[in-house]
């Protein structure tokens, strides 16, 4: 097993490890200090910048490059939003990260709004994080009392508030305007870009919004410098993911690995291998947006930004879904197609219509209804959603259809001829 | 000013001007349905997909904006396909109600898939069903199956009403447009919304399955409810009319029109004067030859001289039979004695949008021509021409003989001596002028009913009997007011815009 370089979970193991006087033990908020009171903003953006960074909420935007967007005239305030609403089907790694250690999130995000200029940011946690969102409450009222926020934060002139937002169930509010948007107590729904939030975001002004495990990797960056994170991982996708695993393994869960780990590694090492001796069929590398693998196209597979596009998938929110030879992939499809359907916010014609018809065909099919055609239909629908819509909620319901359609569809075709 | 290309046309627009508009402009069809030229772009139908070199997706129209260089084509394959897909995908949902469906033969649906797609239905799931026959109010009726969720009616409430009385509920394909609950509309422009949706989902509760728009001939007219003059259309067929809709104003009404004027339609209907009424020996009045009621009148108009008669010019009539008017006493009769609509006549509720307090349509177009009011005379009104009703009872006690010029059976024109029925704006050719010096002219939608005429029509008549010529051509009698009156001073009738033109203070 290699050795895994611990950024983000480097505390998890420990007792009471979501405690302030846990974090302190190690240095926390020491980080934090020596950005508020001794750097410029400028330096550091250009650590985050340097470090090569990535938006780890699936996108893969270079962070320093995404905080180098806001208008250079202080004319408005600018707002920092963290997008804890993990709702990619498969992805539980911020939840760990808000339950086992809320303030690592609370310091990077700290200075990530020293970076940005923000004095009041906001946390859109995901409505169902009960504990989570206890948890986090519990850490910012901690920092609060020790002054790392609120009005002189580290005995300095600078003030920065910091709010718990929560949602109330709604996948398309991890987008990030319909986040911004839900903020605001409008209903959760896309708006149109251009323009962008880090010009026109939360109530007009510029925005920046970041995930989670993303503002939660900047204290290690800052305190290790930028290089230093950026000799970790692969030419193009720099540092540390947290990865998801779930399904019939014998270890699930969430494993901090250095970009380009072999996924085989991850599966057979990690995570002890299939379940009952069974074998692999198929893995979602990525949280269910992303094109699915069958298990010889993930021998070879390393888990980074790039691998995953040369094989045609995404890296996506690192939530690793594994099939074994078991199951249905008809079935599952049905499942995925039934959420994305349930979530569509219902703006746009595509997605609204489309993501419900691509459902009932596939409901059809289920049950052992389908018809001569259907997957034709099926496919066209699907590609006649993608690239039209106001956010790629519409592509992220299209992909797994093609995609399960183009690796298994002797599975569908058996369905429907029965 | 970027130059674009747009499908080989090179053009040139304002900064900020989108792909869309520029079309709109130069006359290329792009197909849309959310977007309205009144309202805020809300991008959600991603109908008007059009193709940019050079951009790897397709993009919308509407929001996006020209750029130099840019070359655009909205009906390059990649376009199209993605225009037909987006209709496939809106018409999976959308019910087969055009045979019971108001909107058939103005629906934007209906006009898109023929223009665009033409493509055969390949949905055979069950289709989700909604509330059909929703009343939001009393006025509108709401079929959220045949909503397609363009979000115009909610952008209208927002942003023209500015009430905010709709919004979209529940999420994906269960969403649907509604009022809040336990609340109805309550906006005096809420049938606007009729007006922009874009399908059969909003329609009009007075005008349901009263008649096939394909039946409808639309005239040019205008309102005359208040002294707004709001640009209509009235929808006829035959000698009815079934609805009035807005016409693009810029300069007037922009696009809309309040309730009260589009349901006023109807008053043509009323208590009207269909022939000409003599009062007879007993007192009553009878119907009698146009000829006859003219010779009694000009026998004792005669009798009583000029200096004894008065014209009560009318600030509910056109500009035309308010000039034959003043034309008829004065070179007919000799009489140089006129009044006009009292100022605290025809007054009622504005409010902050179009409607004004001043319900008369030609109030302005009165004082232009030279009329006020003048509190009558004793000795000068033995006779009396009045157009309306505006005539106290007093002076009625006092005045030997009153001839009336009427479209409606008024109590006033119960107790004249010569009824002469009249015809409503919208049954003939005829100018006003709105509130703010706009001259406008209504074109003739319908007969009016029984014998009645334009009133200019009648005093040229009576003109006729005592050798005076008055035009009866509503053009000639512009032209005449044109060249008398500095005001005026416009161009010709039939050159004079469909929008209308300024006055001169």
């Amino acid at each position: 097993m290699a050795k895994t370089v611990k950024i983000l979970t480097k505390n998890w193991e420990k007792k009471d490890s979501y405690l302030l006087a846990t974090y302190l033990q190690d240095g926390g908020y020491e980080t934090a200090r020596n950005v508020v009171t001794k750097y410029s903003p400028d330096q550091v953006t250009a650590q985050v910048k340097q470090s090569g960074l990535r938006g780890r909420g699936g996108a893969g935007f270079p962070t320093g490059v995404k905080w180098g967007f806001l208008p250079k005239d202080k004319k408005k305030p600018v707002y920092l939003c963290c997008n804890a609403d993990e709702g990619e089907p498969g992805t539980f790694k911020d939840r760990y990260i808000m339950e086992l250690d809320p303030h690592m999130l609370v310091e990077g995000m700290i200075i990530a709004s020293f970076a940005i200029g923000c004095k009041l940011a906001f946390i859109y946690i995901r409505g169902e994080f009960d504990l989570p969102k206890l948890r986090l409450e519990a850490a910012i009222d901690e920092a609060y009392r020790a002054g790392y926020l609120g009005k002189n934060i580290f005995g300095t002139d600078i003030g920065l508030d910091l709010v718990v937002h929560a949602g109330a169930g709604a996948y398309v509010c991890g987008e990030e305007t319909a986040l911004i948007e839900s903020i605001e107590g409008k209903k959760g729904q896309p708006r149109l870009k251009p323009p962008f939030p880090a010009v026109v975001g939360l109530f007009g002004c510029p925005t920046i919004v970041n995930n989670v495990e993303t503002l939660a990797a900047v204290p290690w960056i800052i305190k290790n410098g930028g290089e230093a994170y950026a000799e970790l991982g692969t030419a193009q996708s720099k540092g540390t993911k947290l990865f998801c695993v779930s399904g019939p393994v014998n270890k699930p869960g969430v494993y901090e690995c250095e970009m380009g780990y072999p996924l085989k590694a991850l599966l057979e090492e990690n995570c002890g291998g299939m379940k009952d001796g069974r074998r692999l069929k198929a893995v979602i590398p990525g949280g269910s947006s992303t094109p699915i693998l069958t298990a010889k196209e993930v021998e070879n597979l390393k888990i980074d930004y790039e691998c995953c596009v040369l094989a045609e998938t995404m890296l996506g929110s690192g939530a690793v879904i594994v099939f074994d030879e078991t199951a249905d992939m008809v079935d599952h499809l049905t499942t995925l197609a039934h959420f994305y359907a349930h979530e569509s916010c219902g703006q746009c014609t595509p997605c609204r219509w489309g993501t419900h018809w691509c459902y009932q065909i596939l409901k059809r099919i289920n049950e052992g209804k389908g018809k001569f055609g259907d997957l034709e239909l099926l496919s066209d629908v699907a590609a006649n959603m993608m690239g039209k819509t106001i956010c790629p909620l519409s592509d992220a319901a299209a992909v797994p259809i093609l995609s399960f359609l183009k690796k298994f569809r002797p599975e569908f075709e058996a369905k429907i001829k029965a | 000013m970027p130059k674009a290309t747009i499908n080989g046309r090179e053009i040139e627009v304002a900064q900020g001007t989108t792909i869309l508009a520029a079309c709109e402009e130069i006359g290329v069809r792009i197909p849309y349905f959310c977007w309205h030229p009144a309202l805020s772009i809300a991008g959600n139908c991603r109908m008007c997909l059009v193709e940019i070199e050079k951009f790897p997706k397709l993009v919308i129209a509407c929001n996006t904006v020209v750029t130099e260089g840019m070359i655009v084509h909205t009906n390059s394959d990649k376009a199209k396909k993605g225009q037909q897909g987006v209709l496939e995908i809106m018409l999976a949902n959308h019910p087969l109600d055009c045979p019971i469906c108001d909107q058939a033969g103005e629906c934007m649906l209906q006009d898109r898939y023929f223009e665009f797609s033409l493509q055969k239905s390949r949905f055979i799931e069950e289709k989700v069903e909604k509330p059909k026959r929703k009343y939001l109010s009393d006025k509108i009726v709401y079929d959220g199956e045949r909503c397609i969720l363009c979000s115009r009616c909610v952008r209208f409430s927002d942003e023209i009403t500015k009430d905010s009385q709709l919004g979209i509920f529940q999420r994906g394909a269960h969403s649907v447009v509604d009022v809040f609950p336990g609340k109805t509309l309550t906006s005096d422009y809420q049938l606007n919304m009729v007006d922009i949706c874009p399908v059969g989902a909003l329609t009009s509760v007075d005008f349901r399955f009263k008649c096939r728009a394909w039946y409808l001939v639309p005239t040019a007219s205008i309102c005359t409810k208040c002294a707004r003059g709001c640009s209509i259309i009235a929808d006829h067929k035959g000698d009815r009319i079934f609805r009035y809709r807005p016409r693009k104003n810029p300069y007037i009404n922009s696009f809309w029109m309040c309730d009260e004027g589009r349901l006023s339609y109807k008053e043509i209907e009323g208590n009207r004067c269909t022939k000409p009424l003599v009062k007879n020996v007993r007192g009553k009045l009878s119907v009698a030859s146009w000829d006859d009621a003219i010779q009694i009148v000009v026998k004792r108009f005669k009798e009583f001289g000029g200096a004894s008669i008065t014209g009560i010019a009318s600030a509910y009539e056109t500009n035309e039979a308010n000039w034959a008017l003043k034309k008829l006493l004065s070179g007919g009769f000799g009489s140089t004695n006129f009044s006009a609509t009292a100022e605290n006549i025809g007054k009622g509720e504005g409010d902050q949008f179009l409607k004004l307090e001043d319900k008369t349509p030609n109030r302005f177009g009165i004082k232009k021509l030279g009329f006020t009011f003048n509190p009558l005379s004793t000795e000068k009104s033995r006779g009396i021409i009045l157009m309306g009703d505006d005539i106290s009872t007093e002076s009625l006690e006092k005045v030997e003989f009153l001839v009336v010029i009427s479209p409606y059976m008024t109590e006033i024109a119960k107790k004249a001596d010569i009824v002469f029925p009249s015809a409503h704006a919208v049954e003939q050719f005829g100018s006003y002028v709105n509130f703010e010096g706009r001259v406008q002219k209504t074109e003739k939608a319908v007969r009016a009913p029984g014998e009645a005429i334009p009133a200019y029509q009648i005093l040229a008549l009576i003109g006729q009997a005592v050798s005076l010529s008055i035009p009866t051509c509503p053009a000639a009698i512009f032209k005449e007011i044109n060249k008398e009156n500095d005001a005026f001073n416009l161009i010709s009738w039939k050159d004079l815009d469909p929008c209308g033109a300024s006055t001169k203070a």
